[in-house]
């Protein structure tokens, strides 16, 4: 036989008991042709972009997922930051992209779009600070529009300014959105990649191509399953290499059916589109099984957020890396592991016993790909707290040269340690509880945090 | 026509008159292009002559695989003066490097790379066992108009587990992988029989480096 019969069934099982998928095939597509910045063009042209390019995208997706019986969970479509496409428009104009988006996404059948983004890291324009203001209101009227600011980065510090508004725009987003489910589709980065596929902090950086096809692999189920496997194999106890082998050769596996996706889905759509990266991201859904918290639960640490957690991810993070940068030569966006509060069942229910707190998770950003993300806090946090908490996570970002971003999501009336269901992939989320001090003085003070002396790098 | 290879030796004999003139007979082996490179000895290639000896195998007949690179040299340079002169704006006019339409020939490149792999369907039936199940699923990746190439069968008390690799080149006109899956998704039904059809490719992509 030209596959052994344990090469198939390894397969098969990864696909069908262990939850193998490709998390995201996402479409970036370049808007900054658009001819004009008066509403009724804005619409049209951002609508026309859209479906041209990405009204095959979910058939195409389907055809491949037939055709290698691996599911495509996510079609998505990000574009280039409209900060950067509507600068010097008119209030109306962002509203008008906004829904062009949104429709454009019903009419493509794709869940989330995601760009309608600014990247303020040193200093908002006046249209990367007309469309932070028009947040609020873009998020409410919308259900598929997904935004993100780039507050800070290595090379210029943090905005602090720029923090602070975004601390309001939080809280204001919360309380014009059922339990708060707008600051779902609202991400703050730092150093944010301009090719990451995964919603809501995707964007399609200004040094893209015209359209990019870029591919988010994940598979905690199928890390924790080969995990499990080799335990029940070994008699003794394994030390770290050797799991972080069992770590590297498992996201190899995934990385090279990722890729090898990711460009039939390119194939099948044709020219101009390009395949763009894989992001190596683990990220996790709320099904059982298919959780990052799992794998390092099965490392040794009894729960999630426990001592020994930041330590468990960075062997695990630091392994699919290696593993999939030997895969595929086109790794890019975040890469890394997600550990979402809500999304990932083991993190849900560490959180409820109240081992997982605000302050463990924010250690572990320091090591993850992503940061503080799908956080619920109390209704009543104060804005300068919540710009506070997001200024925590870009110093973390900032200094260690890495991506991180907050997801944070006040939820009106609700106290610390309430439950509430979002539904869907967003899945359920336990108030945390955050400090009850007075930081509105340092949050108020503006201006930029100055970049650290590690960006001197020339 | 024989050709003259013109050795090391060769060159250090000639080495006095300072010059070697290549013509399309000879083929001047690297080394003593080598040689004649440390001992100052230019080299001088007639038109048509071979520059280099690696392009003899692949071409042993003309001896030529074009003008040499000075020549080429000119005769692109002519064309780009002559290109720009016939336009308005000569000189001034942007000349794109590449055309994202024209160069992203993605879905070609990746065509022609299948153009050469093997074509192969993988189908896997686990189930109880029961008389003719086999034959309905052999029968009907048959009806499909492919061919088995492999099949592996393993029996544990009344459980089976068949894998049949299929070729898919020889699928019936008109029918796709889609169309293939289903039909045989199908007959496996019909004998309580669980199927699972992938194509080769993500196997090959996941275990072979």
């Amino acid at each position: 036989m030209i596959y052994r019969p344990e090469e198939i069934s390894e397969t098969i099982r990864m696909v069908e008991a262990e939850h193998l998928d490709i998390r995201t095939v996402t479409m970036g597509i370049c808007m900054l042709g658009c001819p004009g910045k008066d509403p009724e063009t804005v619409y049209k042209y951002i609508y026309n972009m859209v479906t041209s390019n990405a009204g095959r995208l979910v058939d195409c997706a389907a055809e491949v997922e037939n055709m290698y019986g691996i599911p495509i969970v996510n079609k998505r479509v990000s574009v280039t930051p409209m900060a950067l496409v509507l600068e010097g428009a008119p209030r109306e104009s962002f509203l008008a992209a906004a829904q062009a988006l949104e429709r454009a996404a019903v009419e493509c059948r794709i869940d989330y779009i995601a760009g309608f983004s600014a990247l303020v890291q040193k200093g908002a324009t006046s249209g990367s600070a007309m469309l932070m203001r028009s947040l609020p209101e873009v998020l409410a009227a919308t259900t598929r529009v997904c935004c993100s600011v780039n507050l800070a980065s290595s090379r210029t510090g943090i905005n602090l300014e720029a923090t602070a508004i975004m601390g309001e725009v939080m809280s204001e987003t919360a309380h014009r959105t059922k339990h708060g489910a707008g600051c779902a589709r609202l991400v703050v980065f730092a150093n944010a990649p301009e090719d990451n596929p995964f919603i809501a902090g995707a964007m399609h950086g200004v040094g893209e191509p015209d359209v990019v096809i870029n591919v988010g692999v994940s598979g905690p189920g199928v890390v924790l399953a080969a995990i499990e496997r080799q335990k029940r194999l070994e008699s003794s106890l394994m030390d770290c290499q050797t799991l972080s082998e069992i770590i590297k050769r498992t996201a190899f596996k995934i990385t090279r059916a990722g890729e090898l996706i990711g460009r039939e889905v390119v194939a099948r759509l044709g020219p101009p589109v390009r395949f763009g990266v894989l992001d190596l991201s683990l990220a996790p859904t709320p099904a059982e099984g298919d959780s990052v918290a799992a794998i390092i639960e099965a490392m040794g640490i009894e729960r999630v957020g426990a001592h020994g957690t930041t330590a468990a991810l960075y062997l695990l993070t630091e392994a699919v890396k290696k593993g999939g940068v030997m895969a595929s030569s086109s790794v890019g966006g975040l890469s890394g592991a997600f550990i979402p509060i809500s999304e990932d069942a083991g993190m849900v229910d560490a959180t409820r016993l109240g081992i997982m707190t605000l302050d463990k998770l924010e250690a572990m950003t320091a090591i993850c790909s992503v940061g503080m993300d799908m956080v619920a806090l109390p209704g009543d946090t104060p804005p300068s707290t919540i710009a506070a908490i997001i200024a925590d996570e870009l110093a973390i970002g900032v200094i260690n040269h890495k991506t991180t971003a907050c997801r944070l999501i006040p939820i009106p009336g609700a106290k610390p340690g309430d439950t509430v269901d979002l539904g869907g992939l967003l899945g359920e989320l336990i108030v945390m509880d955050t400090k009850k001090c007075d930081v509105s003085t340092f949050i108020a003070r503006g201006g930029r945090i100055p970049a650290p002396m590690n960006s001197l790098r020339n | 026509m024989g050709k003259r290879i013109v050795t090391e030796k060769d060159v250090e004999g000639l080495a006095s008159r300072g010059v070697i003139e290549v013509d399309s007979g000879m083929i001047v082996t690297p080394l003593a292009r080598e040689f004649a490179m440390r001992q100052g000895i230019r080299l001088v290639y007639a038109e048509g002559s071979v520059p280099s000896a690696e392009s003899v195998p692949g071409d042993p007949g003309s001896g030529s695989r074009g003008p040499n690179d000075d020549r080429l040299r000119k005769v692109i340079a002519e064309e780009v003066v002559r290109a720009l002169g016939s336009s308005s704006d000569a000189g001034r006019r942007f000349i794109p490097s590449y055309s994202p339409l024209a160069e992203d020939d993605a879905a070609q490149k990746i065509a022609a790379h299948r153009a050469g792999e093997p074509n192969r369907a993988i189908v896997v039936a686990t189930g109880r066992n029961q008389p003719g199940v086999a034959a309905a699923l052999t029968s009907a990746i048959s009806d499909c108009g492919t061919d088995i190439q492999d099949i592996s069968q393993t029996i544990v008390s009344n459980f089976f587990s068949m894998i049949f690799v299929v070729n898919l080149d020889t699928l019936k006109g008109g029918m796709n992988f889609k169309e293939f899956k289903a039909s045989v998704e199908q007959a496996g039904r019909g004998v309580g029989a669980e199927i699972m059809v992938m194509h080769e490719a993500i196997l090959k992509a996941m275990h072979r480096i």
